[in-house]
């Protein structure tokens, strides 16, 4: 798909959702508001994320929590391209960000992905116009883009690179030593850590309820379920309340 | 009541025995029927993970008043039938491996108030017992009054789990043949 069309569609997308072009997005309320059942665990592998879509309204995504926090932020947005955007979709084991042209529809992810979460527009209005004029666009202003956009330094470069706002030199001297530039430049590590939380967004806990509540699974099914998520019930006390 | 001197017993999974603690009668548990009680593995790993159920499982363990035994991994019938129950009917883990097991062991199901448990159990005449099984033989044999029973039924029902009414009053009981 060409660029520009992919381009359109993250615009699109973004307005259909209620975001302007240069505002950053809570990835983890839109996946509420989307109503996509989201998993977050660490896994003991490489790929950072699955999409699975079932009909018109099933979507679900599994993301890699043992990438980096800004990493996780690139695969949501990789996935919702699946989900929502590419045509025909059943689901897809991901790789992101390796921008391969030999596979079509996780090249048009990444690319969807890249411009969905860091838009242009948002990227210029945080740009100095002095580095604008000279296209060279400074470290403190990359940190504060990324922080802004709550990306990965190699997804930012990326965008930057092809924006023309930086060169090759440049993203090469930039994508090293990312913690430790934010740290000199007074940032959290937070977006460039993994986080191994584990995590679900979405209706699954109710869902689940509503099964037990109507008879339909027994109680101990329903706690199964629920442990299936992550939640440990072991903890609580007969009455429900947490052991002192 | 005695533990008749035949090989059947009482294959019990985890929300009858987990509606006995709650309710306050789980040391009753084992008189009321005049079969031996005992629980799979893969149930006694499942109740141990419900909300402050596994000390009093361990107990029960422990007092003899029931007894641990494992799935039988090497009955390729009962796995192929575990498997099928969890997959295709939505069955939890202990529920699917109670349901294989007593399915050619022909023991007595203890086992939560489902309608397609108690399908699948008529279709392959197998004999079930219910929570409110227990509580009404409990009262044929003289052990619980229907004042018992109330309180029974309150205390589990505050605890979060389901019976299917909310007071003894509002149950018939069904007859028996096992």
């Amino acid at each position: 798909m060409n660029q520009l069309i992919l381009e359109k569609y993250a615009s699109n997308f973004r307005a259909q959702l209620g975001y302007s072009n240069t505002e950053s997005i809570h990835l983890k309320s839109l996946l509420h508001k989307l109503g996509v059942l989201a998993v977050f665990r660490p896994l003991d592998m490489a790929l950072s994320g699955i999409a699975i879509k079932s009909g018109d309204s099933n979507h679900f995504m599994l993301i890699n929590t043992a990438r980096t926090l800004g990493h996780q932020h690139f695969t949501i947005c990789h996935e919702l391209y699946h989900l929502f955007i590419q045509e025909g979709f059943d689901y897809q084991v991901c790789q992101v960000g390796l921008f391969d042209k030999k596979d079509k529809e996780e090249y048009n992810a990444d690319i969807f992905a890249s411009k969905f979460l860091i838009p242009e527009e948002g990227i210029l209005a945080l740009v100095p116009d002095t580095e604008l004029k000279k296209a060279k666009v400074t470290l403190a202003t990359i940190l504060k883009i990324e922080q802004y956009f709550s990306c990965s330094r190699r997804a930012l470069l990326n965008r930057l690179f092809e924006l023309k706002l930086i060169d090759k030199i440049q993203k090469e001297e930039y994508k090293d030593n990312v913690r430790a530039s934010a740290m000199n430049h007074g940032y959290s590590l937070k977006l460039y850590e993994k986080n191994e939380v584990s995590e679900v967004i979405g209706d699954y806990g109710n869902v689940a309820r509503k099964l037990f509540e109507q008879d339909k699974i027994s109680e101990t099914h329903y706690y199964g379920l629920l442990e299936d998520i992550g939640l440990d019930f072991s903890t609580l006390r007969n009455d429900g309340d947490e052991k002192e | 009541m005695g533990t008749k001197k035949n090989d059947k017993i009482i294959l019990i999974d985890a929300d009858v025995l987990s509606h006995f603690i709650s309710g306050g009668q789980i040391t009753l548990i084992h008189k009321i029927f005049p079969y031996p009680i005992k629980i799979l593995n893969k149930v006694y790993v499942e109740i141990s993970r419900m909300p402050g159920r596994k000390r009093e499982v361990d107990n029960l363990l422990n007092f003899k008043l029931i007894e641990q035994i494992p799935f039988p991994e090497d009955n390729p019938e009962i796995r192929k039938e575990y498997h099928y129950i969890k997959k295709k009917l939505f069955k939890g883990d202990g529920e699917s491996a109670c349901l294989a097991v007593v399915r050619y062991s022909k023991d007595i199901l203890a086992s939560s108030n489902l309608k397609d448990t108690a399908h699948y159990c008529n279709l392959h005449n197998i004999s079930y017992l219910t929570t409110m099984d227990f509580l009404c033989q409990a009262v044929t044999n003289g052990q619980l009054f229907e004042s018992d029973c109330d309180e029974f039924i309150q205390r589990v029902l505050k605890a979060g789990s389901r019976l299917p009414v909310k007071k003894w009053g509002e149950y018939g009981c069904r007859e028996l043949d096992l």
